[in-house]
């Protein structure tokens, strides 16, 4: 019989705090010298951006939540439990009535927007715990494979779901579920004892991406329930990935509700976090000169991002493909907002950039004259009501400053370029 | 591929573990595991022993023990093949070694009489147990003897399941928790303390370790057991077999349908006819021999006749005389003297000339070979073919059909002849180079185009063929020859 301690062996130790951090940091080879090849080279190295990973605490969050997911599910596999059940799930496949000895309730949720990092983030605690790709006993003899990823079908269809989960298997093991499950032309039910069987002796940990699939499919509470009839059946984790939009399926019913407890995030704060992410990206500087970041560029890309690092990455990614293209050569505001006008038109509606603080980015200019004709009325909703353009005119033909004379008759809010 | 396995319970068959493996694989239909074991996927699982398996397969079953450990431990072996002789149990144990199946040939499996059918046996207290120590239940071994009714361990009768052992089901790996639905409450425990000594005593020498090298006869070791009983004369010589039956039914009264009964099923246990485990630990029982004796059977070095005739001399060499040594030994006096005087038994002379018998008169085989030399020799210089007839391939059975000699005559009887036929036996490869030679030099003599279709119709060989006797062909057939049949592929 397999001990806790074989168990614990077979697997890498669990990190934490700096070396964990240590260890998920992902930072391409980055030379100063690649600035001074051609714009080919240059453009091809640019894509190394995209394998940068910085971990925040949402990373180290995830990284424990699936380790110790997969050290429960690890134990459950070898008691005497997992026998009865793999007897019960034999029963299913013979298409005979059968029941979910060893339960679970290890499913959790991983929430958050799209493109703040959740999948990057999973995919490196995944490769950290699966240092070992397949984990092998010797008596009983058995390959388990740690972790296997399977997107949600984008129309919740459960085969398709189940066979995507054999397929993986097969990936790893070099086995043939697959390729059997289709020759034998199974039906759903059986599928799911043959899955259920395959998974309790195969997989650790089970993370479904993309689970927002089931929320506007008439399949999605199909799918669910099959899920839910997985996790009954085999005693894995089962991790759930999606998107806020996920959340409101998972509360329209208690046993959804209770399977789908978990972490939620939401898009980053303006904090230190993401200032280093943006100092990380920033330094990785394929155009000919080089720009330090400035808090205004910071704020820039706050604003710009939504707090949302895929599109900080796709800003100052873009940001630099347009420079080295168009001749500039430079990274700074300028080449960030024609990336942001270019490149992320489709996104304007859902980034809505906000005033933080009136931020000098360069020397003002001298007034060349005074408001002193005209009566300045502190309260501005009894103020006559005049139009922009006559204030412009007035402006010009008596050289005043615009902003000033605009502030005595609206309300003005300045933006920052 | 196999990527789980699981591991031998104690005294677990070996059609157990595979039936585990296969309802923990998760495949769908039955030969998907059958691909994985087996190296036909059609074949029926041998349920008392093992089939050829797939190396993966034998890999993992002798990934804890050699196979040798598991054909002793894990299989029926010792059952049937315990007490047979040496070189027939070793020839068995190594067709199981290399799965060759064979076995059935060596070992004296009885056949099911005609009606009857063997189920799987399990005990419902072992049933229980397993599942409360390993989650499930397995077949085991000792159940399966066929003369045991009861577990040996929990004194309770043993129940059939619904797996029945045949050669004539469809294959299906059937495990014994699938079989063993329902846990049996109400469990039927054995009284008959007899029965029950019996049942421990055949578990006892059945999972008992086996001496493959052991090449004392059990019937003799018995016979030697019997000595000094009064089943046994005085010299050892004769058995009083009718008393030895009386006994042996008295004492094995209480068993219930008890067959073995007769004078000559006992006989055939004492002379070597009949090697039956359960039978043997009978008698064995009955003559008060321990398990171990029995396992570890040994002779005594010398006979009781030896040891008789032993005494005579000694005491004649102390100056008795024979009526003294007869009244002493209280055997007969002539005996003693005959024994004493080494003429014992000696009256019967083998005569000079074989007395003339009726009836059919033996065959001269040594004439009818030298005689039938010729006629052989004959026969493979017309199989070799010439211009219009087509070469044979040259076999004993073809020889004999050319003869209408009986089949096997040839191999029995005349060693001539057959080493005649064995100086000309070819491969396959080699008939059929010269069958194409033979075609080609027919079609170059009748004029006709020397193509694939033709040579086709006259050997009726496939293009297969032709290429893998083409080293023959080069062997025997000049370049010209070889060349021409290449082109022809």
């Amino acid at each position: 019989m397999i001990e806790m301690n074989d168990i614990l062996s077979c697997l890498p130790e669990m990190k934490s705090g700096k070396e964990l951090i240590s260890a998920m940091r992902i930072l391409p080879d980055f030379n100063d010298s690649i600035r001074k090849e051609n714009s080919v080279i240059r453009l091809m190295a640019l894509s190394d951006l995209y394998n940068i990973y910085v971990p925040s605490n949402m990373s180290i969050e995830i990284y424990s939540k699936l380790y110790l997911a997969l050290i429960r599910s690890l134990k459950k596999k070898f008691t005497k439990i997992a026998v009865k059940q793999s007897h019960e799930n034999f029963k299913a496949i013979k298409e005979q009535e059968y029941s979910g000895i060893i339960g679970g309730s290890d499913s959790f949720t991983i929430i958050g927007t799209s493109g703040i990092g959740k999948s990057a983030a999973i995919t490196r605690a995944i490769n950290l715990i699966s240092e070992y790709r397949i984990i092998e006993f010797d008596t009983p003899y058995i390959k388990i494979v740690p972790c296997v990823i399977v997107q949600c079908p984008f129309d919740s269809s459960v085969k398709g779901l189940l066979l995507e989960i054999l397929r993986k298997v097969d990936e790893e093991l070099e086995s043939d579920y697959y390729k059997n499950a289709i020759r034998a032309r199974a039906t759903t039910d059986m599928l799911i004892g043959s899955v259920s069987q395959v998974a309790l002796n195969h997989i650790g940990l089970l993370v479904v991406d993309e689970i927002q699939n089931v929320v506007n499919s008439k399949n999605g509470k199909s799918l669910i329930k099959s899920l839910t009839q997985l996790i009954n059946n085999s005693g894995i984790s089962i991790c759930m990935v999606g998107t806020p939009e996920s959340t409101v399926f998972f509360e329209s019913a208690m046993q959804l509700a209770r399977r789908s407890l978990g972490l939620n995030y939401g898009v980053m704060k303006y904090d230190s976090e993401f200032i280093e992410i943006c100092k990380v990206l920033f330094s990785y500087q394929y155009v000919n000169h080089k720009a330090e970041i400035t808090d205004a560029i910071l704020h820039w890309l706050y604003e710009h991002s939504a707090g949302v690092i895929s599109v900080v990455v796709s800003l100052i990614h873009d940001a630099q493909e347009i420079a080295i293209l168009n001749g500039k050569e430079i990274l700074n505001i300028e080449t960030l907002n024609e990336a942001y006008k270019k490149r992320l038109s489709l996104l304007h509606d859902y980034i809505q950039p906000s005033i933080q603080h009136n931020q000098q980015t360069s020397k003002t200019k001298p007034k060349t004259g005074l408001i002193g004709d005209i009566q300045k009325s502190t309260d501005v909703n009894n103020s006559v009501s005049v139009s922009v353009s006559e204030l412009v005119t007035k402006a010009k033909a008596e050289q005043l400053e615009i902003i000033p004379l605009l502030q005595e008759h609206f309300s003005v809010v300045e933006v920052v370029i | 591929m196999i990527t789980q396995f699981p591991s031998f319970y104690p005294d677990e068959l070996v059609y157990s573990l595979l039936s585990r493996y296969y309802e923990r694989s998760g495949y769908l239909r039955y030969v998907f595991a059958a691909e994985d074991l087996f190296v036909s996927k059609i074949v029926r699982p041998d349920i008392e022993f093992v089939n050829q398996y797939t190396s993966a397969a034998l890999q993992m079953i002798t990934k804890d023990m050699p196979m040798k450990r598991v054909i002793e431990q894990h299989t029926m072996f010792p059952y049937y093949g315990r007490f047979i002789d040496k070189e027939r149990r070793n020839k068995a144990f190594q067709a199981l070694e290399q799965m060759q199946g064979n076995y059935h040939n060596f070992l004296p499996i009885p056949k099911t009489k005609e009606g009857e059918s063997r189920y799987l046996r399990y005990c419902p207290c072992c049933v229980k147990e397993d599942r409360d120590k390993y989650g499930e239940t397995y077949w085991r071994r000792g159940y399966q003897i066929r003369e045991i009714k009861i577990c040996p361990i929990h004194k309770c009768y043993l129940i059939d399941s619904k797996v029945i052992i045949s050669g004539k089901v469809s294959p299906m790996l059937v495990s014994a928790e699938t079989a063993i639905i329902k846990q049996v409450t109400d469990i039927n425990y054995c009284t008959n303390e007899l029965e029950i000594r019996i049942a421990e005593y055949d578990a006892a020498v059945f999972e008992a370790d086996l001496d493959l090298q052991c090449n004392i006869s059990v019937g003799a070791f018995l016979n030697s057991k019997i000595k000094n009983t009064p089943y046994m004369s005085i010299r050892g010589e004769q058995r009083n077999i009718a008393l030895f039956q009386q006994d042996f039914i008295r004492y094995y009264e209480s068993l219930s349908d008890n067959t073995f009964t007769e004078i000559w099923q006992i006989q055939k246990i004492l002379n070597g006819y009949k090697h039956n485990l359960h039978e043997i630990c009978m008698l064995a029982m009955f003559l008060d021999i321990s398990v171990t004796e029995l396992i570890e059977m040994k002779l005594p070095d010398e006979s009781q006749e030896q040891l008789f005739d032993k005494q005579i001399f000694q005491l004649h060499e102390q100056g008795l005389k024979y009526p003294e040594i007869a009244k002493r030994l209280n055997a007969s006096y002539d005996t003693v003297k005959a024994i004493g005087e080494g003429r014992y038994k000696t009256y019967h002379r083998k005569r000079k000339t074989e007395p003339m018998k009726g009836g059919v008169k033996p065959n001269n085989w040594h004439q009818i070979d030298i005689d039938t030399l010729p006629l052989v020799k004959d026969a493979i210089k017309k199989m070799q073919g010439n211009e219009t007839d087509r070469p044979k391939k040259i076999t004993i059975f073809a020889v004999e059909k050319i003869l209408n000699l009986p089949s096997k005559r040839i191999t029995l009887y005349l060693p001539l002849c057959k080493a005649e036929i064995l100086q000309h036996s070819e491969s396959q490869e080699h008939y059929w180079a010269r069958e194409i030679i033979w075609a080609v030099n027919k079609l170059q003599s009748s004029g006709l185009p020397i193509n694939w279709k033709h040579i086709r119709d006259l050997t009726n060989m496939k293009k297969v063929n032709v290429v893998s006797c083409l080293p023959e062909l080069q062997l025997i057939a000049d370049n010209k020859m070889v060349e021409l049949v290449k082109s022809l592929l």
